[in-house]
């Protein structure tokens, strides 16, 4: 086990930002920390490399106790934090040597690892670039290799990809699943649910503080009543209709915006044959037609009875 | 490890624009303006005038000795250019009439005694005070030994005591050519090493997780902090000390500034008062829990003061005499005055007592924030 914290609680005065949490972390896994902002992510991150003073709990890093000055351990962690930590007068490559100095001692083996990780987060053209030179993107990849040019063994990024173009976006969550499949262990946190259901083997859903369902992908899905969910472009929309169709079996929810209506099934069987006779008997003419699995927001919906981004 | 964190500390602190422009382009601004602007002024040229008036009545009259004193302070000189004594011979309400309407320092009434009747206090009043009091001492000297040694008389004793009079020239003690502009320039001299505060505070705003990114990427580093601090004050050191010495370059042989003989003790000071600066701004940095933008406006503040305070001849030397508490804790004139004592004293020992108190304030300031940030876990980042 990489990781354990148990009974951790963190106080901001009166506000409970963490609130008796529990997580275990296992080696070699893709770790996904998945709530809105505001739900203890960073904190909980936070307190976990003893960057934070917490009131309460045990926090367990490698099988020893996460300390300040544990530094056998923070040499073999490496973070990415959601602001760029780099010195805005070095360029792309002094920043990475800086970074990557302050773990390893051996010029000519840091000379390769700084080589590497220049490759790895492709910035081999903007070596000589300061910081204000790169584009949003880029300094996110020099802030990235900034934090695994030492090749630690775990892993930890916070929110790596806010305010990132989708280009960058796939480069990076690509870069981490590369990470992972080389031996790191990963904990990451977002509040962008495709990107944890894209790379995560484990999630952690996190709301006011305290966990609200954890398990893989499938498993957390499987936690909720909806089996599915259809949307539809309908054309002649009435209140009525809406009332109507909630007589279709197995009909969870149903709701219409912006000339589309979204129905949400319960897990059952035949649901669209019931929804497309019903359209049928009815006569009511639709557009382009979706079905879809719940997503990580369905179940985060369904557990809080809010949105994910609210 | 050490000379890693050093080396990079010493690249990026070089390349910081901010910090270049307070401690480097600011005083280079400074003095190129006052160069232009105040040199004429405050030339040579423009010695102290001390405007005194003496009583016009019979005891003064009768008072041979007092008189040709007085006669001597106004005229002897003045053919040389050089008298600070502008003195006229008044009855008694014209001088308070010219007291009054500020015309005069203060006038010098003989009776039994000798009198100074002022209005102000001030450093004219006190060269009148301390010419009186030599006078007087002088005076003093002369009837005794006259009653118990009267041959002493016979033997050049007045001769002898007379020579006192020359200090009343414009003269420095030292082998350096007198120029009140020089003050001007210590002044930017103690200015500059104290916007070394400025390095400071990027050092300390580095190393705090809770000041900024990159402070929290080094808490997280397997680095003690305190060796991070250390290396990144050595380089932020030797930075300001760098900015300096190229000031003293640009003083010396752009503007025509003459320091005097000195050279090594003024940047020996210039060594001290940049590590005073750097401390000072760490110091200010751990303590004062604001943003960085508050903190550089407390600091510029503070330094502003301090250096408004040493400025002028008149304003120092207001300062130390009400005030000179004041003129002990203000680190910027521990180094103008450092300075000072170099150029228009012979012996060391106000030198070194200045240097000392800069050292103490860099052990408080160091010191102190030591004690803030040592082992400190964040409660809010």
């Amino acid at each position: 086990m990489v990781i354990k914290v148990e009974g951790l609680v963190k106080k901001y005065g009166d506000l409970v930002a963490v609130n008796d949490l529990n997580l275990q972390v296992n080696q070699g896994e893709v770790f996904g920390l998945l709530g809105p902002n505001g739900s203890g992510k960073t904190t909980t991150i936070n307190c976990i490399l003893s960057l934070l003073s917490y009131s309460k709990g045990e926090i367990q890093v490698f099988g020893k106790p996460m300390a300040p000055d544990a530094y056998d351990i923070k040499r073999n962690i490496g973070v990415i934090m959601q602001n760029i930590a780099v010195f805005d007068e070095l360029t792309v490559l002094e920043n990475i040597d800086y970074f990557c100095g302050l773990y390893i001692n051996d010029k000519r083996k840091r000379r390769n690892l700084v080589e590497e990780a220049i490759e790895f987060v492709g910035l081999r053209d903007y070596k000589k670039f300061v910081p204000k030179e790169l584009s949003g993107g880029l300094l996110r990849r020099l802030n990235i290799a900034c934090g695994i040019a030492h090749k630690p063994k775990l892993i930890i990024l916070d929110e790596p990809t806010v305010a990132v173009d989708p280009q960058s976006r796939n480069n990076i969550l690509e870069g981490i699943l590369k990470l992972n499949r080389d031996g790191a262990t990963i904990i990451y946190t977002s509040h962008y649910m495709e990107e944890v259901e894209q790379i995560c083997s484990r999630i952690c859903i996190l709301d006011k503080g305290s966990i609200i369902a954890s398990g893989s992908k499938e498993e957390l899905k499987s936690m909720i009543d909806m089996g599915e969910k259809v949307s539809m472009e309908v054309f002649d929309f009435k209140e009525q209709l809406l009332r109507d169709m909630k007589k279709i079996p197995n009909i969870q929810s149903i709701d219409y915006k912006g000339g589309r209506i979204t129905v949400k099934f319960s897990k059952a069987s035949n649901n669209l044959i019931y929804l497309l006779d019903y359209l049928k008997e009815k006569n009511i003419k639709f557009g382009k037609f979706y079905s879809e699995l719940p997503t990580l927001n369905d179940v985060f919906l369904e557990l809080t009875g809010k949105e994910l981004r609210d | 490890m050490f000379f890693h964190i050093f080396k990079y500390r010493l690249k990026s602190l070089s390349r910081n624009k901010a910090g270049i422009f307070w401690a480097f382009m600011l005083p280079i601004l400074l003095a190129t303006l006052f160069n232009f602007t105040l040199v004429n002024i405050l030339s040579p040229d423009k010695h102290i005038d001390v405007k005194v008036a003496v009583v016009d009545n019979e005891e003064f009259h009768n008072n041979q000795g007092f008189k040709s004193f007085i006669y001597s302070l106004g005229g002897s000189n003045e053919a040389e250019g050089n008298s600070i004594f502008n003195i006229s011979i008044t009855p008694l309400q014209k001088a308070e009439e010219m007291l009054e309407n500020d015309e005069i320092d203060g006038y010098v009434k003989v009776a039994e005694d000798i009198k100074l009747i002022v209005n102000d206090s001030g450093l004219n009043q006190s060269i009148i005070k301390a010419v009186l009091e030599d006078y007087i001492q002088i005076q003093s000297t002369v009837e005794t030994i006259a009653v118990q040694n009267p041959s002493a008389i016979d033997e050049g004793l007045i001769e002898s005591l007379a020579n006192n009079v020359d200090y009343l020239k414009d003269r420095s003690l030292n082998e350096a050519n007198s120029d009140s502009v020089v003050l001007m320039f210590y002044s930017l001299i103690a200015m500059s090493c104290m916007y070394g505060a400025y390095w400071g505070l990027a050092v300390i705003n580095n190393s705090q997780a809770d000041l900024s990114a990159v402070g929290a990427r080094l808490n997280l580093s397997p680095i003690h902090k305190f060796k991070v601090f250390i290396a990144d004050t050595f380089a932020a050191w030797l930075v300001q000390f760098i900015f300096a010495l190229l000031q003293l370059l640009y003083y010396t042989f752009a503007l025509g500034v003459d320091f005097g003989y000195q050279v090594v003790f003024i940047i020996f000071t210039m060594l001290i008062g940049s590590i005073m600066g750097i401390t000072f701004g760490t110091f200010i940095g751990a303590i004062v829990k604001k943003s960085e933008d508050i903190k550089i406006a407390i600091l510029a503040s503070l330094i502003s003061v301090g250096y408004v305070l040493t400025v002028s001849a008149e304003v120092k030397y207001a300062v130390m005499t009400r005030l000179p508490v004041l003129g002990y804790i203000n680190p910027i004139n521990l180094i103008n005055d450092a300075l000072f004592s170099l150029y228009y004293f012979e012996g060391y020992s106000r030198f070194f007592i200045n240097i000392s108190i800069m050292l103490l304030f860099t052990v408080i300031f160091s010191g102190g924030t030591y004690l803030i940030v040592r082992r400190v876990r964040y409660v809010n980042i």
